[in-house]
Protein backbone atom coordinates (compact mmCIF):
# COMPACT_ATOMS: atom_id res chain seq x y z
CA UNK A 1 0.00 0.00 0.00
CA UNK A 2 1.82 2.71 -1.02
CA UNK A 3 0.32 6.23 1.18
CA UNK A 4 1.99 9.26 0.36
CA UNK A 5 1.01 10.17 3.66
CA UNK A 6 3.08 8.45 7.02
CA UNK A 7 0.73 7.67 9.48
CA UNK A 8 0.91 6.61 12.82
CA UNK A 9 1.33 2.47 13.32
CA UNK A 10 -1.83 1.24 15.87
CA UNK A 11 0.96 -0.36 17.95
CA UNK A 12 2.43 2.86 18.32
CA UNK A 13 -0.72 4.70 19.27
CA UNK A 14 -1.26 1.91 22.06
CA UNK A 15 1.99 2.46 23.51
CA UNK A 16 1.10 5.84 24.00
CA UNK A 17 -1.95 4.92 25.80
CA UNK A 18 0.21 2.74 27.87
CA UNK A 19 1.95 6.22 28.84
CA UNK A 20 -1.19 8.18 29.11
CA UNK A 21 -2.43 5.51 31.55
CA UNK A 22 0.61 5.02 33.43
CA UNK A 23 0.75 8.54 34.01
CA UNK A 24 -3.18 9.10 35.12
CA UNK A 25 -2.84 6.16 37.42
CA UNK A 26 0.84 7.96 39.14
CA UNK A 27 -1.63 10.80 39.39
CA UNK A 28 -4.43 9.43 41.30
CA UNK A 29 -3.71 9.68 44.99
CA UNK A 30 -3.81 6.62 46.95
CA UNK A 31 -3.98 5.88 50.49
CA UNK A 32 -0.62 3.59 50.33
CA UNK A 33 1.77 3.78 47.60
CA UNK A 34 1.67 -0.06 46.57
CA UNK A 35 -1.66 -0.01 45.67
CA UNK A 36 -1.48 -0.48 42.14
CA UNK A 37 -4.82 -0.47 39.50
CA UNK A 38 -3.02 -0.96 36.87
CA UNK A 39 -5.28 0.69 34.01
CA UNK A 40 -1.76 1.01 32.27
CA UNK A 41 -2.71 -2.72 31.60
CA UNK A 42 -5.84 -1.63 29.39
CA UNK A 43 -3.92 -1.27 25.97
CA UNK A 44 -2.08 -4.53 26.63
CA UNK A 45 -5.37 -6.20 27.04
CA UNK A 46 -6.59 -4.95 23.96
CA UNK A 47 -3.93 -5.72 21.54
CA UNK A 48 -4.24 -9.69 22.99
CA UNK A 49 -6.70 -10.10 19.66
CA UNK A 50 -5.20 -7.41 17.91
CA UNK A 51 -1.40 -8.65 17.05
CA UNK A 52 0.86 -11.79 16.72
CA UNK A 53 2.86 -12.46 19.86
CA UNK A 54 6.23 -10.58 18.67
CA UNK A 55 4.09 -7.38 18.19
CA UNK A 56 2.21 -8.26 21.33
CA UNK A 57 5.62 -8.62 23.44
CA UNK A 58 7.35 -5.27 21.68
CA UNK A 59 3.85 -3.44 23.30
CA UNK A 60 4.49 -5.02 26.61
CA UNK A 61 7.84 -3.81 26.46
CA UNK A 62 6.81 -0.10 25.68
CA UNK A 63 4.54 -0.22 28.57
CA UNK A 64 6.90 -1.50 31.23
CA UNK A 65 9.64 0.57 29.95
CA UNK A 66 7.99 3.83 29.80
CA UNK A 67 5.73 3.44 32.66
CA UNK A 68 9.36 3.46 34.50
CA UNK A 69 10.75 6.27 32.81
CA UNK A 70 7.12 8.03 33.62
CA UNK A 71 7.27 7.27 37.27
CA UNK A 72 11.02 8.23 37.32
CA UNK A 73 11.32 4.22 38.48
CA UNK A 74 13.43 3.03 35.65
CA UNK A 75 16.90 3.00 37.66
CA UNK A 76 15.70 1.53 40.53
CA UNK A 77 14.52 -2.04 42.16
CA UNK A 78 11.05 -1.18 41.63
CA UNK A 79 11.54 -1.23 38.04
CA UNK A 80 12.57 -4.73 38.04
CA UNK A 81 9.45 -5.82 39.83
CA UNK A 82 7.09 -4.09 37.67
CA UNK A 83 8.93 -5.71 35.04
CA UNK A 84 8.90 -9.07 36.61
CA UNK A 85 4.76 -8.47 37.10
CA UNK A 86 3.86 -6.97 33.82
CA UNK A 87 5.76 -10.04 31.81
CA UNK A 88 3.99 -12.87 33.83
CA UNK A 89 0.87 -10.98 33.58
CA UNK A 90 0.95 -10.65 30.25
CA UNK A 91 2.45 -13.60 28.85
CA UNK A 92 -0.31 -15.45 30.74
CA UNK A 93 -3.08 -13.28 29.62
CA UNK A 94 -1.82 -13.83 26.04
CA UNK A 95 -1.55 -17.67 26.73
CA UNK A 96 -4.84 -17.84 28.12
CA UNK A 97 -7.20 -16.15 25.83
CA UNK A 98 -5.52 -17.45 22.58
CA UNK A 99 -5.31 -21.08 24.17
CA UNK A 100 -9.16 -20.31 25.44
CA UNK A 101 -10.34 -18.29 22.67
CA UNK A 102 -12.94 -15.59 22.62
CA UNK A 103 -15.86 -17.78 22.90
CA UNK A 104 -14.44 -19.71 26.19
CA UNK A 105 -12.70 -16.67 28.31
CA UNK A 106 -13.83 -12.92 27.90
CA UNK A 107 -11.47 -10.26 29.38
CA UNK A 108 -12.95 -10.08 32.52
CA UNK A 109 -11.37 -13.51 33.07
CA UNK A 110 -8.42 -12.30 31.37
CA UNK A 111 -8.19 -9.28 34.03
CA UNK A 112 -8.27 -11.21 36.86
CA UNK A 113 -5.65 -13.35 35.70
CA UNK A 114 -3.50 -10.94 34.88
CA UNK A 115 -3.84 -8.53 37.62
CA UNK A 116 -3.73 -11.78 40.18
CA UNK A 117 -0.29 -12.53 38.13
CA UNK A 118 1.36 -9.23 38.26
CA UNK A 119 0.81 -8.43 41.90
CA UNK A 120 1.60 -12.15 43.07
CA UNK A 121 4.93 -12.16 40.73
CA UNK A 122 5.66 -9.08 42.43
CA UNK A 123 4.87 -10.55 46.05
CA UNK A 124 7.35 -13.15 45.36
CA UNK A 125 10.03 -10.70 44.07
CA UNK A 126 9.60 -8.81 47.12
CA UNK A 127 10.03 -11.81 49.33
CA UNK A 128 12.85 -13.04 47.78
CA UNK A 129 14.87 -10.07 47.60
CA UNK A 130 14.08 -7.19 49.89
CA UNK A 131 11.42 -8.06 52.71
CA UNK A 132 12.40 -11.74 52.88
CA UNK A 133 9.30 -13.54 54.92
CA UNK A 134 7.52 -10.75 56.07
CA UNK A 135 6.65 -10.23 53.17
CA UNK A 136 4.06 -12.61 53.19
CA UNK A 137 1.78 -9.99 55.80
CA UNK A 138 1.08 -7.61 52.42
CA UNK A 139 0.35 -10.44 50.37
CA UNK A 140 -3.31 -11.37 51.40
CA UNK A 141 -4.59 -7.55 50.73
CA UNK A 142 -2.32 -7.58 47.61
CA UNK A 143 -3.76 -10.42 46.26
CA UNK A 144 -7.61 -9.15 47.06
CA UNK A 145 -6.86 -5.43 45.42
CA UNK A 146 -5.86 -7.60 42.42
CA UNK A 147 -8.82 -9.50 42.39
CA UNK A 148 -10.66 -6.41 42.95
CA UNK A 149 -8.92 -4.18 40.40
CA UNK A 150 -8.26 -7.11 37.54
CA UNK A 151 -12.21 -7.88 37.47
CA UNK A 152 -13.48 -4.04 37.14
CA UNK A 153 -10.53 -3.95 34.49
CA UNK A 154 -11.72 -6.88 33.07
CA UNK A 155 -15.07 -5.48 32.72
CA UNK A 156 -14.33 -2.29 31.15
CA UNK A 157 -12.21 -3.71 28.49
CA UNK A 158 -15.13 -6.06 27.50
CA UNK A 159 -17.05 -2.96 26.99
CA UNK A 160 -14.77 -1.18 25.37
CA UNK A 161 -13.88 -4.02 23.04
CA UNK A 162 -17.90 -4.65 22.19
CA UNK A 163 -18.43 -0.49 21.83
CA UNK A 164 -15.18 1.00 20.06
CA UNK A 165 -15.23 1.20 16.76
CA UNK A 166 -11.88 2.10 16.37
CA UNK A 167 -11.26 -1.25 18.21
CA UNK A 168 -13.89 -3.23 15.46
CA UNK A 169 -11.76 -1.57 12.71
CA UNK A 170 -8.21 -2.87 13.77
CA UNK A 171 -9.64 -6.06 14.66
CA UNK A 172 -10.64 -5.77 11.06
CA UNK A 173 -7.25 -4.68 9.54
CA UNK A 174 -6.05 -7.63 12.12
CA UNK A 175 -8.05 -10.29 10.00
CA UNK A 176 -7.15 -9.09 6.52
CA UNK A 177 -3.47 -9.69 7.58
CA UNK A 178 -3.52 -12.91 8.09
CA UNK A 179 -2.99 -15.35 4.96
CA UNK B 1 8.71 31.14 39.29
CA UNK B 2 10.55 30.28 36.16
CA UNK B 3 8.05 28.60 34.01
CA UNK B 4 8.24 24.95 33.42
CA UNK B 5 8.22 25.09 29.48
CA UNK B 6 11.22 27.27 29.62
CA UNK B 7 13.05 25.03 31.60
CA UNK B 8 12.36 21.91 29.57
CA UNK B 9 13.85 24.13 26.32
CA UNK B 10 16.81 25.38 28.75
CA UNK B 11 17.25 21.09 29.57
CA UNK B 12 16.99 20.67 26.16
CA UNK B 13 19.75 23.10 24.72
CA UNK B 14 21.92 22.42 27.16
CA UNK B 15 21.92 18.69 27.45
CA UNK B 16 22.23 15.67 25.36
CA UNK B 17 20.28 12.81 26.48
CA UNK B 18 22.74 10.57 25.75
CA UNK B 19 25.26 12.56 28.18
CA UNK B 20 22.23 12.40 30.86
CA UNK B 21 21.53 9.28 30.59
CA UNK B 22 25.25 8.19 31.19
CA UNK B 23 25.75 10.84 33.94
CA UNK B 24 22.84 9.34 35.88
CA UNK B 25 24.13 5.74 35.38
CA UNK B 26 27.63 6.80 36.71
CA UNK B 27 26.03 8.44 39.94
CA UNK B 28 24.12 4.85 40.91
CA UNK B 29 27.28 3.36 42.75
CA UNK B 30 27.77 6.16 44.64
CA UNK B 31 24.36 6.17 45.54
CA UNK B 32 23.86 2.19 46.03
CA UNK B 33 27.42 1.70 47.94
CA UNK B 34 27.34 4.68 50.33
CA UNK B 35 27.57 4.19 53.92
CA UNK B 36 26.39 8.11 55.21
CA UNK B 37 22.82 8.50 55.36
CA UNK B 38 23.27 11.93 54.99
CA UNK B 39 25.50 12.05 52.07
CA UNK B 40 22.05 9.61 50.74
CA UNK B 41 20.16 12.56 51.77
CA UNK B 42 22.01 15.33 49.94
CA UNK B 43 22.47 13.53 47.15
CA UNK B 44 18.40 13.28 46.93
CA UNK B 45 17.82 16.95 47.28
CA UNK B 46 20.16 17.68 44.40
CA UNK B 47 18.67 15.36 41.78
CA UNK B 48 15.25 16.69 43.14
CA UNK B 49 16.40 20.43 42.62
CA UNK B 50 18.17 18.86 39.19
CA UNK B 51 15.07 16.97 38.01
CA UNK B 52 12.99 20.47 38.87
CA UNK B 53 15.51 22.62 36.96
CA UNK B 54 15.02 19.95 33.65
CA UNK B 55 11.42 20.71 33.80
CA UNK B 56 10.46 17.49 34.79
CA UNK B 57 7.03 16.94 36.60
CA UNK B 58 7.04 15.31 40.15
CA UNK B 59 4.27 14.84 42.87
CA UNK B 60 5.69 16.14 46.43
CA UNK B 61 2.72 14.56 48.18
CA UNK B 62 3.86 11.03 46.16
CA UNK B 63 7.36 11.18 47.44
CA UNK B 64 6.26 12.33 50.72
CA UNK B 65 3.76 9.31 50.55
CA UNK B 66 5.83 6.72 49.48
CA UNK B 67 8.91 7.61 51.94
CA UNK B 68 6.41 7.90 55.31
CA UNK B 69 4.60 4.49 53.85
CA UNK B 70 8.10 2.84 53.53
CA UNK B 71 9.15 4.55 57.39
CA UNK B 72 6.22 3.11 58.73
CA UNK B 73 6.22 -0.35 57.95
CA UNK B 74 9.88 -0.49 58.67
CA UNK B 75 8.62 1.08 62.21
CA UNK B 76 5.96 -2.17 62.41
CA UNK B 77 8.52 -4.52 63.20
CA UNK B 78 10.58 -2.27 66.20
CA UNK B 79 14.05 -2.67 66.41
CA UNK B 80 16.61 -1.07 68.82
CA UNK B 81 16.67 1.77 71.80
CA UNK B 82 13.38 3.11 72.32
CA UNK B 83 12.83 6.72 71.07
CA UNK B 84 10.04 7.65 72.43
CA UNK B 85 5.91 5.80 72.37
CA UNK B 86 2.63 6.65 70.55
CA UNK B 87 -0.10 5.13 72.47
CA UNK B 88 1.06 1.18 72.19
CA UNK B 89 2.99 1.77 69.34
CA UNK B 90 6.84 2.11 69.84
CA UNK B 91 9.18 3.86 67.50
CA UNK B 92 12.29 2.51 67.52
CA UNK B 93 15.86 4.25 66.44
CA UNK B 94 16.71 1.18 64.60
CA UNK B 95 13.56 0.52 62.56
CA UNK B 96 13.54 4.18 62.23
CA UNK B 97 17.00 4.65 60.64
CA UNK B 98 16.54 1.35 58.52
CA UNK B 99 13.25 2.62 57.02
CA UNK B 100 14.81 6.54 56.22
CA UNK B 101 17.73 4.89 54.94
CA UNK B 102 15.64 2.81 52.35
CA UNK B 103 12.88 5.71 51.70
CA UNK B 104 15.79 7.95 51.16
CA UNK B 105 17.62 5.58 48.77
CA UNK B 106 14.63 4.59 46.73
CA UNK B 107 13.56 8.60 45.88
CA UNK B 108 17.00 9.86 45.14
CA UNK B 109 17.19 6.56 42.54
CA UNK B 110 13.72 7.80 41.57
CA UNK B 111 15.32 11.35 41.25
CA UNK B 112 18.18 10.49 39.44
CA UNK B 113 16.04 8.68 37.24
CA UNK B 114 14.02 11.29 36.39
CA UNK B 115 16.93 13.58 35.33
CA UNK B 116 18.91 11.02 33.11
CA UNK B 117 15.94 9.99 30.99
CA UNK B 118 14.63 12.03 28.57
CA UNK B 119 12.04 11.03 25.81
CA UNK B 120 14.21 12.01 23.02
CA UNK B 121 16.89 9.76 23.71
CA UNK B 122 17.67 6.98 20.63
CA UNK B 123 17.37 3.54 21.51
CA UNK B 124 18.40 1.28 18.67
CA UNK B 125 16.32 -0.88 16.33
CA UNK B 126 12.53 -1.05 15.60
CA UNK B 127 12.45 -1.15 19.71
CA UNK B 128 13.94 1.99 19.61
CA UNK B 129 11.90 3.96 16.92
CA UNK B 130 8.57 2.24 18.20
CA UNK B 131 9.20 3.49 21.64
CA UNK B 132 10.51 6.67 20.32
CA UNK B 133 6.76 7.40 18.15
CA UNK B 134 4.78 6.31 21.41
CA UNK B 135 6.80 8.98 23.71
CA UNK B 136 5.99 11.46 20.83
CA UNK B 137 1.86 10.45 20.34
CA UNK B 138 1.58 10.64 24.25
CA UNK B 139 3.49 14.30 24.31
CA UNK B 140 0.50 15.30 21.58
CA UNK B 141 -2.08 13.27 23.77
CA UNK B 142 -1.21 15.21 26.87
CA UNK B 143 -1.99 18.44 24.77
CA UNK B 144 -5.55 17.20 24.48
CA UNK B 145 -6.40 16.07 28.00
CA UNK B 146 -8.87 18.78 28.29
CA UNK B 147 -11.31 17.31 25.77
CA UNK B 148 -11.65 13.94 27.81
CA UNK B 149 -15.27 13.04 28.71
CA UNK B 150 -15.10 11.55 32.06
CA UNK B 151 -19.28 10.65 31.56
CA UNK B 152 -18.32 8.62 28.69
CA UNK B 153 -15.09 7.05 28.90
CA UNK B 154 -15.62 4.71 25.94
CA UNK B 155 -16.44 7.15 23.63
CA UNK B 156 -14.34 9.63 24.52
CA UNK B 157 -11.15 7.62 24.10
CA UNK B 158 -12.33 5.78 20.78
CA UNK B 159 -12.77 9.42 19.69
CA UNK B 160 -9.39 10.35 20.58
CA UNK B 161 -8.26 7.07 19.19
CA UNK B 162 -9.60 7.19 15.80
CA UNK B 163 -8.44 10.72 15.34
CA UNK B 164 -4.80 9.76 16.11
CA UNK B 165 -5.08 6.83 13.98
CA UNK B 166 -6.01 9.02 10.96
CA UNK B 167 -4.18 11.93 11.46
CA UNK B 168 -0.34 11.97 9.70
CA UNK B 169 2.85 12.13 11.50
CA UNK B 170 3.88 15.62 12.21
CA UNK B 171 7.77 16.71 12.58
CA UNK B 172 8.30 19.12 15.60
CA UNK B 173 10.90 21.02 14.94
CA UNK B 174 12.81 20.93 17.70
CA UNK B 175 14.11 17.69 16.74
CA UNK B 176 15.14 18.41 13.82
CA UNK B 177 17.33 21.66 14.31
CA UNK B 178 20.79 21.33 14.43
CA UNK B 179 21.90 22.27 18.32
CA UNK B 180 23.91 25.06 19.50
CA UNK B 181 27.10 23.08 19.87
CA UNK B 182 28.37 25.70 22.51
CA UNK B 183 25.29 25.08 24.86
CA UNK B 184 25.66 21.42 24.24
CA UNK B 185 29.58 21.13 25.15
CA UNK B 186 29.08 23.74 28.03
CA UNK B 187 26.04 21.47 29.43
CA UNK B 188 28.32 18.27 29.24
CA UNK B 189 30.69 19.88 30.87
CA UNK B 190 28.47 20.78 33.94
CA UNK B 191 27.37 17.08 34.07
CA UNK B 192 31.10 16.00 33.67
CA UNK B 193 31.80 18.55 36.82
CA UNK B 194 28.59 17.06 38.47
CA UNK B 195 30.05 13.03 38.23
CA UNK B 196 33.24 14.14 39.68
CA UNK B 197 31.70 15.95 42.68
CA UNK B 198 29.72 13.50 43.62
CA UNK B 199 32.25 10.92 42.47
CA UNK B 200 34.31 13.04 45.30
CA UNK B 201 32.40 13.53 47.98
CA UNK B 202 31.33 9.73 48.10
CA UNK B 203 35.12 8.08 48.05
CA UNK B 204 36.06 10.83 50.57
CA UNK B 205 32.97 10.99 52.89
CA UNK B 206 30.75 7.69 52.49
CA UNK B 207 32.52 4.74 50.71
CA UNK C 1 -8.82 18.42 43.95
CA UNK C 2 -12.50 18.57 43.26
CA UNK C 3 -11.49 17.45 39.42
CA UNK C 4 -10.29 14.27 41.31
CA UNK C 5 -13.60 13.67 43.09
CA UNK C 6 -15.78 14.18 40.42
CA UNK C 7 -13.33 11.85 38.50
CA UNK C 8 -13.21 9.00 41.41
CA UNK C 9 -17.45 9.10 41.82
CA UNK C 10 -17.52 9.18 37.91
CA UNK C 11 -15.34 6.11 37.80
CA UNK C 12 -17.29 4.13 40.24
CA UNK C 13 -21.02 4.65 39.13
CA UNK C 14 -19.37 3.53 35.57
CA UNK C 15 -18.11 0.74 37.01
CA UNK C 16 -21.49 -0.05 39.22
CA UNK C 17 -22.98 -0.08 35.90
CA UNK C 18 -20.98 -2.17 34.15
CA UNK C 19 -21.14 -4.70 36.71
CA UNK C 20 -24.67 -5.15 36.38
CA UNK C 21 -24.54 -4.72 32.89
CA UNK C 22 -22.27 -7.87 32.50
CA UNK C 23 -23.06 -10.48 35.08
CA UNK C 24 -24.90 -11.71 32.01
CA UNK C 25 -22.32 -11.75 29.75
CA UNK C 26 -19.77 -13.75 31.60
CA UNK C 27 -18.23 -16.36 29.83
CA UNK C 28 -17.68 -20.08 30.89
CA UNK C 29 -14.31 -19.85 32.04
CA UNK C 30 -14.62 -16.37 33.48
CA UNK C 31 -16.28 -17.96 36.40
CA UNK C 32 -14.21 -20.38 36.54
CA UNK C 33 -11.58 -17.87 36.86
CA UNK C 34 -13.10 -16.18 39.35
CA UNK C 35 -14.20 -19.04 41.46
CA UNK C 36 -10.13 -20.18 41.85
CA UNK C 37 -9.54 -16.39 42.07
CA UNK C 38 -11.77 -16.05 45.19
CA UNK C 39 -10.41 -19.17 46.64
CA UNK C 40 -6.82 -18.27 46.42
CA UNK C 41 -7.61 -14.89 48.17
CA UNK C 42 -9.40 -16.09 50.78
CA UNK C 43 -6.88 -19.00 51.62
CA UNK C 44 -4.15 -17.02 51.61
CA UNK C 45 -5.45 -14.18 54.15
CA UNK C 46 -6.25 -17.62 56.05
CA UNK C 47 -2.52 -19.19 55.98
CA UNK C 48 -0.80 -15.78 56.22
CA UNK C 49 -2.48 -14.56 59.39
CA UNK C 50 -3.82 -17.46 61.70
CA UNK C 51 -0.30 -19.70 61.22
CA UNK C 52 2.19 -16.82 61.89
CA UNK C 53 2.63 -16.39 65.88
CA UNK C 54 6.45 -16.37 65.83
CA UNK C 55 7.00 -13.13 67.08
CA UNK C 56 9.60 -13.69 69.98
CA UNK C 57 11.19 -9.89 71.24
CA UNK C 58 13.82 -9.21 73.44
CA UNK C 59 13.18 -6.18 75.94
CA UNK C 60 16.21 -4.71 77.53
CA UNK C 61 15.20 -1.65 80.31
CA UNK C 62 17.80 0.90 81.93
CA UNK C 63 17.74 3.68 83.93
CA UNK C 64 15.44 6.39 80.98
CA UNK C 65 16.19 4.35 78.52
CA UNK C 66 14.66 0.67 76.70
CA UNK C 67 15.38 -1.12 73.77
CA UNK C 68 13.57 -4.11 71.78
CA UNK C 69 14.88 -6.49 69.51
CA UNK C 70 13.68 -9.40 67.75
CA UNK C 71 15.21 -12.95 69.41
CA UNK C 72 16.41 -13.68 66.08
CA UNK C 73 18.46 -10.66 65.93
CA UNK C 74 22.61 -10.86 66.27
CA UNK C 75 23.42 -7.75 69.05
CA UNK C 76 26.04 -6.20 71.44
CA UNK C 77 24.08 -3.93 73.34
CA UNK C 78 25.65 -1.62 75.89
CA UNK C 79 23.26 -0.16 78.65
CA UNK C 80 24.10 2.94 80.68
CA UNK C 81 23.21 2.49 84.25
CA UNK C 82 24.23 4.42 87.78
CA UNK C 83 27.61 1.80 87.86
CA UNK C 84 28.02 2.15 84.42
CA UNK C 85 27.49 -0.01 80.95
CA UNK C 86 25.97 -3.24 81.42
CA UNK C 87 26.81 -5.26 78.30
CA UNK C 88 23.69 -7.62 77.01
CA UNK C 89 24.46 -10.23 74.04
CA UNK C 90 21.54 -11.45 71.65
CA UNK C 91 22.91 -14.33 69.62
CA UNK C 92 21.70 -17.05 68.41
CA UNK C 93 18.21 -17.32 69.50
CA UNK C 94 19.40 -16.65 72.87
CA UNK C 95 20.38 -13.42 75.59
CA UNK C 96 22.72 -13.16 78.50
CA UNK C 97 24.84 -10.32 80.15
CA UNK C 98 28.30 -10.37 78.86
CA UNK C 99 29.56 -8.07 81.33
CA UNK C 100 28.42 -5.87 84.37
CA UNK C 101 30.46 -3.21 86.50
CA UNK C 102 28.07 -4.95 89.68
CA UNK C 103 29.94 -6.25 92.56
CA UNK C 104 28.31 -9.73 92.33
CA UNK C 105 28.31 -10.27 89.05
CA UNK C 106 25.11 -12.35 89.73
CA UNK C 107 23.26 -11.03 86.50
CA UNK C 108 25.96 -13.21 84.46
CA UNK C 109 25.98 -15.73 86.29
CA UNK C 110 21.73 -16.36 85.61
CA UNK C 111 23.30 -17.27 82.00
CA UNK C 112 21.78 -17.39 79.38
CA UNK C 113 17.32 -17.11 78.67
CA UNK C 114 15.79 -18.19 75.34
CA UNK C 115 11.90 -18.56 76.16
CA UNK C 116 8.87 -15.77 76.88
CA UNK C 117 8.41 -15.14 80.35
CA UNK C 118 12.32 -15.60 81.01
CA UNK C 119 14.22 -12.61 83.07
CA UNK C 120 17.55 -12.10 84.15
CA UNK C 121 18.59 -8.24 85.71
CA UNK C 122 21.39 -6.39 86.82
CA UNK C 123 20.11 -4.96 90.46
CA UNK C 124 22.53 -2.74 91.42
CA UNK C 125 22.76 -1.23 87.52
CA UNK C 126 19.10 -1.43 87.34
CA UNK C 127 18.99 -3.01 84.08
CA UNK C 128 16.41 -5.38 83.53
CA UNK C 129 15.96 -8.02 80.37
CA UNK C 130 12.83 -10.04 79.74
CA UNK C 131 11.62 -12.08 76.91
CA UNK C 132 8.09 -11.24 75.54
CA UNK C 133 5.94 -13.15 72.83
CA UNK C 134 4.13 -15.70 71.84
CA UNK C 135 5.85 -19.08 70.51
CA UNK C 136 4.74 -20.96 67.45
CA UNK C 137 2.40 -24.00 68.02
CA UNK C 138 5.21 -26.16 67.83
CA UNK C 139 7.39 -24.79 70.00
CA UNK C 140 10.22 -22.96 67.70
CA UNK C 141 12.02 -20.45 69.41
CA UNK C 142 13.45 -17.05 67.81
CA UNK C 143 16.69 -18.89 66.55
CA UNK C 144 15.01 -21.22 64.11
CA UNK C 145 13.19 -18.56 62.44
Amino acid sequence: MDQPIKRHSTLALLGALCLFLSTIEYLIPKPLPFIRIGIANIPIMLSIDLFPFSSFFLLVMIKVIGQAIITGSLFSYVFLFSLGGTLASALGMFTLRRFIGKQGISFIGIGIVGALLSNGVQIILAWLFIFGPSAQFIAPPLLLLGLVTGLLLGIFCQNFSEQSRWYERALQERLHDKP
Amino acid sequence: MINRDRRIDLSYRLFNSSDLFIAGLLCIPALVFSHNLYFRAVLFLYFYVFAWVQGKRNSLVMTLCISASIVFFNLLVPYGKVLFQLGGFKITQGALLSGLEKAITLEALIMLSKTSIRSDMQLPGTFGSLIAESFQIFEELLAQKKQFDWKKPIESIDLVLMSFSEKPITQHEWQNTIKNKKERTAGRFLLLLQTALVWTFWLAFAF
Amino acid sequence: MAVVMTVIAATMKAAIAAIKHSITRFRPWDLVILAISVLITFSSFILVYATNTNNLQVVIEGVGQSYIYPLSANETISVQGPLGNTIVVIHQGAVHVEDSPCKNKLCIAMGEISRPGQWVACLPNQVFVRIIGTPAKDGLDGSTY
